[in-house]
């Protein structure tokens, strides 16, 4: 519990980098295991001030690990796949995913590996639930909708429902959420 | 059954409202299994949740069980009404932090 890994993505808004970084501070105020991780893109459209990464690592930050471009402090360069092992030592995972669109699960799928579930809340037609299956033949995801006029038949193979969710995260020791 | 201790942090990247939602559903689901949530902390967007009044997904909830619990200084950094929220205990980081250094499990809704 207490070894936390932050992700930082490039999909993060500038008062998501400020909401970040106090959460980093406090959890290093509390002596807990902190990483880092920047995705790619992140370091780029990064909004924290070189202070504010030294300020990190003076607290004893346990490790900063980059894919792409490195942060303003002593990080090391690591692929998708070593991001994944880092975030969750190879136990299966269930990544958690609040739907926006297929340039953002693009931008996370790298981080799935096999026997890994993904479930994705929000707002999903058919035609996205198809378009998924089709780029990503081989992905176990499940779809939790929120419209209040869903277009998806409950019988929807994709489709669970929240007590099916609460079973899947307890079946999963690791809980991965995507930014 | 089971007797996992959980804190949930709502950290929304969307539409924080469903968020919020789909919260209160999965803690329902999860209690409902036997699980205990020691907290649910309302974090980022999450926090304008106090603006709500009477239109969020919390009532009936047992806030004295589990507290729901608004981070303070994204609060005010929001500009987010400030009146008395019974409900909800705007607060600092230090209470998140302790009460889910009693959980088995973090999750983390975004």
């Amino acid at each position: 519990m207490n070894r936390i890994i932050m992700t930082l993505a490039a999909t993060d808004s500038a008062s998501e980098w400020d909401a970040r970084y106090l959460l980093a501070i406090s959890h290093l105020n509390f002596d807990h295991e902190l990483h880092l991780i920047c995705l790619p893109g992140a370091v780029e459209s990064c909004h924290w001030k070189d202070k504010q990464w030294q300020a990190l690592a003076l607290y004893d930050l346990a490790g900063c690990h980059h894919i792409n471009t490195a942060p303003p402090i002593d990080s090391t360069p690591i692929d998708w796949k070593m991001a994944r092992l880092l975030l969750s030592e190879n136990q299966p995972t269930l990544h958690l995913c609040h739907w926006q669109n297929m340039d953002h699960l693009r931008y996370w799928v790298p981080l799935i590996a096999d026997h890994d579930v993904l479930l994705v809340f929000g707002q999903l037609d058919c035609s996205t639930i198809n378009q998924i299956q089709l780029q990503y033949p081989g992905l176990l995801f499940h779809v939790v909708n929120t419209s209040q006029h869903p277009h998806i038949k409950p019988n929807e193979a994709q489709h669970i429902n929240h007590q099916q969710w609460a079973k899947l995260i307890r079946q999963h020791q690791v809980v991965l959420t995507w930014n | 059954m089971s007797d996992m201790k959980y804190a949930i942090q709502v950290h929304p990247n969307a539409n924080w409202h469903t968020s919020q939602q789909q919260a209160r559903q999965l803690c329902d689901a999860l209690l409902a299994e036997g699980a205990v949530i020691v907290a649910v902390f309302f974090y980022g967007q999450a926090t304008q949740i106090t603006a709500l009044d009477v239109n969020h997904d919390w009532h009936g909830w047992d806030s004295d069980r589990s507290p729901l619990l608004v981070c303070s200084t994204l609060h005010e950094q929001q500009n987010n009404a400030t009146e008395h929220h019974s409900m909800f205990t705007i607060t600092g980081m230090s209470s998140w932090m302790q009460l889910s250094e009693q959980a088995d499990q973090l999750v983390i809704i975004p």
